[in-house]
């Protein structure tokens, strides 16, 4: 029963900050057609933009989260504004977007070593403490990230399924040409959707790095993992990315216990590997093929 | 009068083949115009223009007035276009009453259910489906929430690519008739439909696009009784 607990409360973590990255990854993705290479460094801004507000500026830390949604956000936004937008329209530009968008996170990355420096700080936004779950001692900031997760993806879908602004994203996904012909402005929504996207990835920034540290290349890792959650999910469904990372998250901690902390990762990803050869298109994909 | 929809040698392509060679069209309000020819010669690329999809190279588009042929397509929407495209381009993955709440989706929100009952009472059938996702429907179905959408945006000037593709006659008889009870001093239809002896008594006036030109126009009982024009350009529907 301990080691239970103990699983599904790492597995539930991992899976929280999985799915907040890979959601918005996923949504751009579905919205814009574009792999963003450069989601990491949003995490990583997002990251060092709450470790500025709570450090150096001394904020409460609810603000500093609320930095580091806004640094994620308008990360997004000057992305598609200095760079996407401009290639939207030309041909291969499903390709040309991976190598600018890693281009963009190479540049990124070196910005923040530049400011920062390479030394891991710390994250401040967190909580400290435990509390006792069955006998189990649970850290109260593992709690808390699955919490904030859960409310964030929550308010994430019920802003796709319930809102006009939603309707409007989820119709330009779908197909842009009708969604132009019904009154959307598409450039809008995915200036929108870059902001959405931006703002989840700086939270999970924020989330990964209290787990570990700071560090300019914090990023890899959780994109990797995202961009797998994406594929397993089929490329570009928001929902399905959302109870993929949960799954996938749950998969690795159990890998973690029973078979080794360092086969977590090797085995899920023969497990992906596996479930793509049964379903090509993805375990919540439907009808698009996306060659790869 | 004004014009409805009012296009002066409008030119436009794809690329470097261009499909328009200087189209000039007028609708009168409170009527429905009719655009009929061959297969690729343009009428598909005509209301693709108008609507903004594709950009015009040279001409002029007006409607009630208003030049629009620079506008941005949602701009065009505000302006009272509606554009019922070809292969109803529906929203698979949302509902049927999704896809129709889609077609109101600049107007103000307590104009919406009125709307849909207006739409339900003209296709019962979606008003069974409403819950069902787009994509599970029948052809003639999708055509149904196609024509729909586009009649929830309570648009001045409705252009409809094919209204009658995928249906059964009795159904395209009952569309065109309704369409044509929708009729409004403030409003004007334009389809585009293959076969033209469906437009008798229906469409006010008969385009015949031919070469990226309109090559002749007249009234529906004209062109059914015009073998010539039927021979030469229709394969004598």
């Amino acid at each position: 029963m301990d080691i239970v607990i103990q699983i599904l409360v790492t597995g539930m973590t991992l899976g929280a900050m999985y799915a907040l990255a890979a959601v918005g990854l996923s949504l751009i993705f579905g919205t814009l057609g574009m792999f963003n290479m450069a989601h990491g460094l949003f995490m990583t801004i997002g990251a060092y933009a709450a470790y500025a507000a709570a450090e150096q500026f001394g904020l409460p830390l609810v603000v500093a989260v609320l930095a580091a949604m806004a640094a994620g956000a308008a990360m997004g936004v000057a992305t598609h504004l200095v760079m996407v937008r401009f290639m939207l329209r030309s041909k291969a530009f499903e390709t040309n977007v991976i190598v600018a968008t890693a281009g963009l996170a190479i540049l990124l990355q070196d910005f923040v070593l530049k400011l920062f420096g390479g030394y891991p700080y710390p994250q401040p936004v967190r909580i400290e403490g435990v509390v006792r779950l069955f006998d189990v001692a649970v850290a109260r900031q593992s709690l808390l990230i699955i919490a904030v997760a859960m409310v964030l993806i929550g308010a994430v879908a019920w802003l796709l399924l319930k809102t006009r602004f939603g309707m409007a994203i989820r119709a330009t996904a779908i197909n842009r040409e009708a969604a132009q012909l019904m009154g959307v402005r598409t450039n809008s929504v995915y200036l929108q959707v870059m902001a959405l996207a931006g703002a989840l990835a700086g939270v999970a920034g924020v989330m990964i790095s209290s787990l570990s540290t700071l560090s300019p290349s914090m990023g890899g890792d959780p994109l990797l993992k995202a961009f797998v959650i994406c594929v397993v999910a089929g490329l570009g469904n928001a929902w399905g990315a959302g109870v993929s990372a949960f799954a996938l998250g749950l998969l690795e901690a159990a890998i973690q216990y029973y078979v080794g902390v360092r086969f977590g990762f090797p085995v899920m990803l023969v497990l992906v590997i596996a479930i793509l050869i049964w379903r090509p298109q993805g375990l919540f994909g439907t009808e698009k093929v996306v060659r790869l | 009068m004004m014009a409805a929809l009012s296009i002066s040698d409008l030119v436009a392509g794809y690329h470097n083949r261009p499909v328009l060679h200087g189209v000039s069209l007028d609708t009168e309000p409170g009527t429905m115009a009719a655009l009929i020819g061959p297969n690729g010669h343009g009428k598909t690329t005509l209301l693709k223009t108008v609507s903004g999809l594709v950009p015009a190279r040279s001409g002029a588009i007006r409607i009630f007035g208003q030049a629009i042929e620079t506008a941005e397509v949602h701009e065009r929407v505000e302006a009272g276009l509606v554009h019922v495209p070809q292969g109803d381009q529906l929203f698979g993955e949302m509902s049927v009453e999704e896809n129709l709440h889609m077609g109101a989706y600049l107007r103000d929100g307590a104009e919406v259910p009125r709307a849909l009952e207006e739409v339900y009472a003209f296709f019962p059938r979606l008003a069974e489906r409403r819950g069902q996702s787009a994509s599970s429907l029948s052809g003639g179905e999708r055509r149904m929430v196609g024509i729909g959408r586009g009649l929830m945006a309570g648009g001045k000037v409705m252009m409809i690519d094919e209204p009658s593709l995928g249906l059964a006659p009795l159904i395209i008889e009952q569309i065109y008739e309704g369409l044509r009870g929708l009729s409004r001093a403030d409003r004007a239809f334009l389809v585009v439909e293959e076969n033209p002896s469906r437009l008798i008594g229906i469409a006010d006036r008969i385009c015949l696009m031919d070469a990226g030109r309109i090559e002749w126009s007249g009234t529906a009982a004209e062109v059914a009784g015009s073998r010539d024009i039927l021979e030469t350009y229709l394969g004598g529907h």
